[in-house]
């Protein structure tokens, strides 16, 4: 797969040469980088590089199965290149969240700068070789994703609607590309270096609640029946999105009978694309010595002044004040901190927790409210769904506390084996007490502040047993996802905390069924409720046992 | 008294062996030179004596424990400072402090005492809310080396401990070593600086192809070999000869 994307980029050697780039430095730097993909890193500790190439295979298939839910468009929606159109929304979508939030870091990546830049290698070498290397990635993604459809229109349409299936797909890559890569540099070029990696670390957030939000959306659309005539390519609409665009492109090309707006359609896609490519070249002059002030920015050097400004750490009055309430003076409190401070600080923690938190209360709200929106029922909150709002913050303390267990800065973690820690309970207790601190505490004064509005007391026995489960749960989780505090390499784990998971997720799905099924009987809730605290309060004592 | 004590250290990767049987006594209160070429198996000893590595052949005490079966008494007593470590840079040097102090079951206040007097000493500056991730390399370095020392352990493993320090630092760094061992330390020092380990070391053990090949004082070693210099002894006991002169690697170009 790598010498046949090197033999493609090859092909357009003279491209290259003409936007003053060295193509053979593109081939060396690509291959290189392809070949370190292809090797996964070291997990603390360990000796011996650790295969990925399984679960990168599953990962492709999930990704093929989500292509297979496309061709179900052509089957809903009539016009297929309105279908095709609908698809490529997806496509900038699922892509384009894919870069923002994992691919884009590549191009801030200042680790080959001293490598490269001793060498004679200039700016625009270096940024195709970069934007190369993530089409890589988006490529492969594509491809998962436009098989089936590519295999469907080849059977129903015929072989030139692959083709140009095929042809669109690899414009709706680098408008994707382009128009998610050009962001990142022109911030990199206007924002001041000790300043961007804040911003881009808090605009991936906002970017995946966006896309995630707007990946819901179609759910809102209520019966499908309701689309199936839609047209949206060649009418006005059409011009609203870029994936329509690449659907005018897809009718321009394989029919002969169509309008105006679809041929405008078609030129806006081709020239996205070729704007897209300008740009990207010509934000890329400075693109090394952006990169080296940002390898700098926060660093002390000899010469400078220390002051009092440069990021802080330290103090925090809510993280002292939660300490002191639940954590004795001990090691509990030295993880506690230790946990605390590091979720706090750490923007790749930030980037991996803050989007999956968002997913769940988008979910939740589309499940509570779709009824209203889509006009099929008024407002209102059964008992039902006020216990899945309940067991739903279970998520709130376990999707944090599977992220620390991982860091990018996981080489770190040796301090924990090369030091007695004869009490390692009492890091697990400060650990699970701090994720509790900091993501749950604030979430269920919330939640349970409206359901008592909601419901009144009456629902005081429910919420017993919810939060009890949610805390019992959360220490069975940690309990069962071993390993020191941030000592995963983020590449080698993205599976290494799913059995655990999806056992919680088992266990406290039962619960909240069980509760629900049992709720109608007499007395069964309060006795269950204080069964699971008295489990919860003895686990408890367990962990902060003296020796 | 014997502080570490190895008999027939055998270690492998996989079918690479890289320990291949090593037996050795070292007494307290010395610093102890551990050097080798590349690839000699110099931190793997290391790694295994900080009880880090329960993978290995032979017998193994430190501090009259057992490695294997008592690595946690091992690891209260020892200070490990291995080479170009990562440390959790969003934390103040506090922080890591509290962390490391807190993993050794120190009081915080004996944490922080003794933090600010090896700060001290070590010329360590920075304001109180400022985070490690923005230290040079050689403040990080004495970081990882404060934190190394914190709970006043009674034999010390440093792996290049003076990577990244200026010369007032390294300066610095091995007047507290010889101070330490004036205190009953011992100083277990792997480094490739061949002066340093030469000037400092009472003892040197020079490692080679997984096998001890010199134990002894410079001048014992030197009366064997009569190089001069460690660095001539260690070309010469590791094989590594002289260089031709009339070297060119573009010859026949």
């Amino acid at each position: 797969m790598n010498k046949l994307f090197l033999w493609l980029v090859g092909l357009l050697n003279p491209f290259w040469r003409k936007f003053g780039a060295d193509p053979k430095a593109i081939k060396l730097i690509l291959a290189a980088k392809l070949k370190m993909d292809d090797r996964s890193g070291l997990a603390m500790g360990g000796q011996r590089q650790q295969k990925k190439k399984g679960m990168e295979y599953l990962t492709y298939f999930f990704v093929g199965l989500f292509g297979l839910f496309l061709v179900f468009l052509f089957s809903v929606v009539e016009d297929t290149a309105s279908a095709v159109g609908l698809g490529f929304c997806i496509w900038v979508c699922y892509i384009g969240l894919m870069l923002i939030t994992e691919m884009s870091e590549n191009l801030f990546d200042q680790r080959d700068l001293y490598v490269l830049l001793s060498r004679p290698i200039n700016d625009y070498t270096l940024s195709i070789s970069r934007i190369l290397h993530i089409t890589v990635f988006a490529s492969k993604f594509g491809l998962c994703l436009g098989l089936p459809s590519f295999v469907y229109l080849g059977v129903t349409e015929g072989p030139w609607s692959a083709i140009a299936y095929f042809l669109v797909s690899v414009v709706a890559i680098v408008i994707i590309m382009t128009g998610t890569l050009v962001f990142y540099l022109v911030l990199l070029r206007k924002v001041p270096a000790n300043r961007l990696k804040k911003i881009v670390g808090y605009f991936q957030i906002i970017a995946a609640f966006v896309f995630f939000t707007a990946y819901q959306l179609p759910s809102l659309l209520g019966d499908l029946d309701a689309i199936e005539g839609f047209i949206l390519v060649d009418t006005a609409v059409g011009f609203s999105f870029p994936g329509l665009w690449l659907g005018g492109l897809f009718k321009a090309v394989t029919t002969t009978s169509l309008g105006w707006m679809a041929y405008a359609q078609a030129a806006l896609a081709l020239l996205a694309a070729g704007f897209g490519s300008w740009f990207y070249l010509k934000q890329s002059a400075g693109y090394s010595e952006r990169l080296l002030s940002l390898k700098h920015a926060g660093s002390v050097d000899a010469h400078e002044e220390i002051t009092a400004t440069r990021k802080p750490g330290g103090r925090s009055p809510v993280r002292d004040r939660l300490a002191r309430w639940f954590t004795r003076p001990n090691q509990e409190r030295v993880s506690f901190n230790f946990h605390w401070n590091v979720m706090m600080r750490d923007m790749s923690f930030k980037q991996r927790t803050y989007p999956t938190l968002v997913y769940l209360p988008v979910i939740l709200a589309i499940t509570v409210f779709r009824d209203v929106i889509t006009g099929e029922e008024d407002f209102s909150v059964g008992s039902g769904t006020m216990l899945m709002i309940l067991y739903f913050l279970m998520w709130i303390v376990i999707i944090p506390l599977g992220q620390t267990k991982i860091s990018e800065n996981y080489r770190a973690a040796w301090i924990f084996d090369a030091t007695p820690n004869a009490y390692p309970f009492r890091i697990v207790y400060g650990q699970v007490l701090a994720v509790i601190g900091m993501f749950y505490l604030p979430m269920a004064v919330l939640v349970y502040t409206s359901v008592f509005a909601l419901q009144g007391l009456d629902f005081l026995p429910d919420i017993a047993l919810a939060s009890g489960g949610t805390l019992l749960f959360s220490f069975l989780y940690n309990l069962v996802d071993k390993g020191h505090p941030f000592s995963r390499a983020k590449d080698d784990s993205k599976f290494s905390n799913f059995g655990p998971f999806l056992l919680i997720s088992f266990l406290g799905g039962m619960l909240s069924v069980g509760h629900w099924a049992l709720r109608s009987l007499p007395y069964v809730i309060p006795v269950a409720a204080v069964v699971v605290w008295i489990l919860l309060l003895a686990w408890v004592m367990v962990l902060r046992r003296k020796s | 008294m014997s502080i570490i004590r190895i008999k027939n250290l055998r270690k492998s990767y996989g079918n690479n062996a890289v320990l291949k049987g090593i037996d050795l006594e070292v007494a307290a209160g010395q610093i102890i030179g551990y050097i080798g070429p590349n690839g000699a198996g110099k931190s793997t000893t290391i790694r295994i004596l900080a009880g880090l590595d329960s993978q290995f052949e032979g017998d193994v005490e430190v501090l009259g424990y057992n490695v294997k079966d008592n690595p946690l008494e091992v690891k209260r007593r020892i200070g490990y400072i291995p080479e170009a470590a990562e440390i959790y840079e969003v934390l103040t040097p506090t922080e890591f402090y509290e962390l490391v102090g807190g993993l050794q079951d120190l009081p915080w206040e004996i944490t922080l005492k003794r933090a600010r007097r090896l700060e001290d000493y070590l010329q360590l500056k920075y304001t109180d809310d400022q985070r490690i991730d923005t230290f040079s390399k050689g403040m990080k370095q004495k970081v990882l080396l404060i934190s190394g020392l914190l709970h006043d352990p009674e034999l010390i493993f440093l792996d290049e401990p003076l990577a990244g320090l200026d010369a007032n630092s390294v300066i610095r760094v091995k007047e507290l070593l010889q101070q330490l061992t004036e205190r009953g330390k011992t100083i277990f020092y792997s480094s490739h600086i061949m002066e340093v380990v030469e000037k400092i070391s009472d003892r040197i053990i020079l490692l080679n192809n997984g096998t001890i090949a010199a134990n002894g004082t410079f001048a014992e070693i030197n009366a064997q070999a009569h190089s001069g210099s460690l660095e001539n002894l260690f070309s010469e006991l590791t094989g590594g000869g002289t260089a031709a002169l009339d070297f060119d690697f573009t010859a026949d170009e």
